[in-house]
C-alpha cells in the first residue's frame, strides 16, 4: 500500500488530543466545533486514530506565505 | 440510396440487389466493398442475412483500425524541442546529412525544412514554426558511448535569423555556422554534454565524423551507410520503428579542436533546426556533430495530447465533474527508472493497455470457422520483459483468451487459434470483435502513454516522465518504478478518493491556475482561486459550485430561488412555511437592505456619553 502522506499534494495531518488545545482553537476563531471546515473519517490522509468529533490540525506549504495552519472537524 | 447501386454489381452473378444494398450501406471504401462482392461471388452467393453480417463485421473492423492523420500508433518516445526565444539554430544553407526513405543524402537544411513545413500542419511556438518530421527521416546522431548511429528526427523548426551568427573552423578545415545560442556537444569529464555556441573557445574539441576532404568540402558518403549487426539490409519503415531498440552503429566519433571562431551574417531569412531522439544531435555535411535545441515545450513532440483547455476545462473544474473529458496522468518515475530508457519502458508496458492488435496479426478464416492470431515474438518479449521464451508469453495470452471469450484455444508456437462453439458466422465475427477488446497487459483505462524527457526538478539533469491518456490514479501509484509522491492526474475526484480532501483542494488550485495561465490569464491572483477551492472542499468532500453543490445547499430560500429553478424553490418554501432570515448577501440585495459585509458588517449607533466635554485623545 502506498503511503499517502508522502505525496507532494498531501500536507501534515495531526489529531488534537488535548481538549484544551481544541478549546483554544475554537476561541481563536470564535466558532463552535460544528462550524469548522470538515474532513471525512474515511479520508485517506487522516491518521488511523482519528474519530468523528476530533479536530485535526493541518499544516500546509502555502503559496502566499511559508506555512498555513487550518483545522478540520472529523465527521462521520 | 441512389440509383447507381443497382448497376454497379451487374458483373457479379451471385450478388443480388438486396445483398448489394446491404453492402453499399456501409462506410467501407470501394475496394473493400469490391472484395466482399468477389468473396460472395467465389462462394456462389450467400443469403442476405449472411451478407449483412459479413458487411457489418468488415465495417466495424475497418472503422476500428482507422487512424487519424498525424496520429502516432503505439508508444512513441516524444522528444522535446525549442526552448522559447533562445534561437538555437543553424542557417539555411548549412548542409546536413539525412536519410529519407532509405536514401542517404546531403542537403541544405533550409529547403528541406521549408518543404516539410509547407507540406505538413505546422504550429507556431514563441516565434518558431514547428512541424512533425516524416517518420522516415533520420540523421546520424551521437550516442552517449561516443558512437554514431541513425536516429529518427522527431520535429523540424525554423525562425527568423538573428543579426549575427558564429562560424567555427576546426583543425581539419571543417566549418560550421550557427546562432550564438545554438548548442553543440562536447566531451567533459568523460561525459558528453551540451554547451552553448557562444561559450565555445578555440582549443575546445567538437565531435566529428569521418574523413574530411577539404577540396570537396564534404565527408566520404560511405561512412553513412547503415551497418547492421548481422549485415542485413534495413527498410526505412523497420528502422523508424526499431530506432530505439536496435542501433545501427555507423562509426565511432572523433574529436577535433576549434581553430578559429568568427562572427558572420547570413543572407537568408530563417535559421533552422531538427529535434532528434536520444542525445539529440545531428550531423552536418562536413561531419560536425551538432546538438539540437534544448528541453521542454509543453506537450510538443511527435505525439500531441489533446487535453481540454480554456473555458470548458474551467467549467469542468468548477462543476466538480466526476470524469474530465480528457483524463491525463503525469507519472514521474523513481530512481533508475527515471534515468534509464529501457527501465522507463518497462513501466510504460505495465501501464499502457495492451490489446491484441499491438501484439500480432489477427486473421479470420471464415471457411474453417477459425480465428488465428499470429503473435510477434519481438513484441511479446518487449512487453513481458521478465520472460525469455515468447512461447511462454503466448501461453499467457492463450489462457487469457480462453478465460475471457470462453473458447478452447490451440497454440502452436506463437500462433494461437480458436473458433466458435457452433458454426455460426455471427458468433465467429462476434468473437473477433470481443478479442479486439481484451486488454492483455496494463491498465484498461490507459489508452496511450507518451514518454518525455524533461529537466529534473532538483536540477539534477534530465528524467523521463510519462504522460498518459486515460487515468487510473490509484492503480498506477502501486506500480514499481513509479514515484508515488510526485505522480499526479487531472481528475479531481480521483485525487480526492486516493489522497484526501486537502490534496483535492491543492489540485483544484493547480488545475485552475494552469488552465488560466495557458490562456494567457496568469495574472489572476491565486487567492481568488484559493477561495474557490476552499469553499468547494469546505464540507470535507468536493462539492460543485452549482445548484447540486454549494449554491443549492444555502439556507436562504431567496438565494436559491435567485440562482436557478426559481419557482420550485419558492413553491416548496411556501408549502412548508419556511422562514428566510435574510442573513446573506443575495437576499439582502433582493430586499434592498445593506449587506452584512464590509460597511454593513458593523452596526453603528450614535449617542451621547453624558459628559460635558468631549473625550480627549489620551483617553
Amino acid at each position: 500500500m502506498v503511503d499517502v502522506s508522502q505525496h507532494d499534494l498531501v500536507p501534515d495531518h495531526t489529531v488534537l488530543d488535548d481538549p484544551a488545545d481544541v478549546e483554544e482553537v475554537l476561541e481563536e476563531y470564535n466558532v463552535k466545533k460544528t462550524e469548522l471546515p470538515k474532513i471525512k473519517r474515511s479520508d485517506p490522509a487522516l491518521p488511523g486514530d482519528a474519530e468523528p468529533g476530533d479536530v485535526v490540525r493541518i499544516e500546509r506549504d502555502s503559496r502566499t506565505t511559508d506555512t498555513a495552519v487550518v483545522y478540520r472537524l472529523v465527521v462521520e | 440510396m441512389t440509383d447507381r447501386t443497382t448497376t454497379q454489381t451487374d458483373q457479379y452473378e451471385h450478388v443480388t440487389d438486396d445483398i448489394e444494398l446491404v453492402v453499399e450501406d456501409t462506410e467501407l471504401p470501394r475496394r473493400l466493398k469490391e472484395q466482399i462482392y468477389e468473396e460472395i461471388e467465389a462462394r456462389d452467393g450467400v443469403s442476405v442475412k449472411q451478407a449483412d453480417e459479413i458487411a457489418q463485421a468488415t465495417e466495424s473492423r475497418y472503422v476500428d483500425t482507422r487512424v487519424d492523420p498525424l496520429d502516432p500508433v503505439g508508444t512513441v518516445s516524444a522528444q522535446s524541442i525549442g526552448e522559447p526565444g533562445t534561437q538555437m539554430s543553424i542557417p539555411s544553407d548549412e548542409r546536413v546529412v539525412v536519410r529519407r526513405d532509405g536514401e542517404t543524402a546531403v542537403t541544405e537544411i533550409g529547403p528541406l525544412v521549408d518543404e516539410i513545413l509547407a507540406a505538413r500542419e505546422s504550429r507556431r511556438f514563441d516565434g518558431h514554426e514547428v512541424a512533425v518530421a516524416p517518420e522516415t527521416l533520420a540523421v546520424p546522431s551521437l550516442d552517449a558511448d561516443e558512437s554514431v548511429s541513425w536516429q529518427s528526427v522527431a520535429e523540424v523548426s525554423r525562425h527568423q535569423a538573428p543579426e549575427e551568427l558564429l562560424e567555427f573552423e576546426l583543425e581539419s578545415g571543417r566549418t560550421i555556422r550557427a546562432t550564438k545560442a545554438h548548442s553543440f556537444v562536447v566531451g567533459r569529464d568523460g561525459e558528453i554534454v551540451p554547451i552553448r555556441g557562444d561559450e565555445l573557445d578555440t582549443g575546445t574539441e567538437l565531435p566529428v565524423v569521418g574523413e574530411f576532404d577539404p577540396s570537396e568540402q564534404t565527408v566520404d558518403r560511405d561512412v553513412f551507410q547503415p551497418v547492421a549487426a548481422d549485415g542485413a539490409g534495413v527498410t526505412a519503415a523497420e528502422r523508424s520503428l526499431a530506432v530505439d531498440s536496435e542501433r545501427r552503429v555507423l562509426t565511432d566519433v572523433d574529436w577535433e579542436s576549434i581553430e578559429a571562431i568568427r562572427t558572420v551574417t547570413t543572407d537568408h531569412d530563417y535559421v533552422y533546426d531538427f529535434s532528434v531522439d536520444g542525445l539529440e544531435t545531428f550531423t552536418t555535411a562536413e561531419g560536425v556533430v551538432t546538438h539540437n535545441t534544448m528541453n521542454t515545450f509543453h506537450f510538443a513532440g511527435v505525439a500531441e495530447m489533446d487535453v481540454t483547455q480554456g473555458l470548458p476545462r474551467l467549467i469542468e473544474l468548477v462543476d466538480a465533474r466526476k470524469e474530465p473529458d480528457t483524463p491525463v496522468m503525469v507519472v514521474r518515475l523513481d530512481g533508475e527508472y527515471a534515468k534509464d530508457r529501457a527501465k522507463a519502458h518497462e513501466v510504460v508496458w505495465q501501464i499502457e493497455a495492451t490489446k491484441i492488435l499491438a501484439l500480432g496479426d489477427v486473421s479470420t478464416n471464415v471457411a474453417d470457422m477459425r480465428v488465428s492470431v499470429d503473435l510477434n515474438e519481438e513484441t511479446l518479449l518487449e512487453r513481458w520483459p521478465s520472460f525469455d521464451d515468447p512461447e511462454t508469453v503466448a501461453e499467457i495470452i492463450a489462457d487469457k483468451i480462453e478465460s475471457v471469450l470462453g473458447v478452447e484455444t490451440v497454440q502452436r508456437g506463437t500462433v494461437v487459434q480458436f473458433g466458435p462453439s457452433q458454426p455460426s458466422y455471427r458468433e465467429l465475427l462476434q468473437l473477433v470483435e470481443q478479442l479486439r477488446e481484451i486488454t492483455f497487459k496494463g491498465i484498461e483505462e490507459v489508452t496511450r502513454v507518451v514518454i518525455r524527457k524533461e529537466e529534473s526538478e532538483d536540477g539534477d539533469g534530465e528524467e523521463f516522465v510519462l504522460y498518459t491518456e486515460g487515468s487510473a490514479f490509484a492503480d498506477v501509484l502501486e506500480i514499481e518504478g513509479v514515484d508515488a509522491s510526485r505522480t499526479t492526474c487531472n481528475n479531481i475526484h480521483e485525487i480526492y478518493r486516493t489522497l484526501g480532501v486537502e490534496a483535492a483542494r491543492e489540485s483544484i488550485i493547480d488545475e485552475t491556475m494552469d488552465t488560466l495561465e495557458e490562456q494567457g490569464l496568469g495574472d489572476v491572483n491565486v487567492r481568488h482561486l484559493m477561495l474557490v477551492a476552499d469553499i468547494m472542499t469546505n464540507q470535507g468532500t468536493v462539492e460543485s459550485i452549482g445548484r447540486h453543490g454549494i449554491s443549492g445547499s444555502k439556507e436562504s430560500v431567496l438565494a436559491r430561488a435567485a440562482f436557478e429553478v426559481t419557482v420550485n424553490h419558492l413553491l416548496d418554501a411556501a408549502i412548508q412555511g419556511e422562514v428566510d432570515d435574510l442573513d446573506g448577501v443575495i437576499e439582502n440585495v433582493i430586499a434592498g437592505k445593506p449587506v452584512s459585509i464590509g460597511t454593513g458588517d458593523v452596526d453603528l449607533r450614535m449617542g451621547s456619553t453624558g459628559d460635558a466635554s468631549p473625550p480627549s485623545a489620551d483617553d
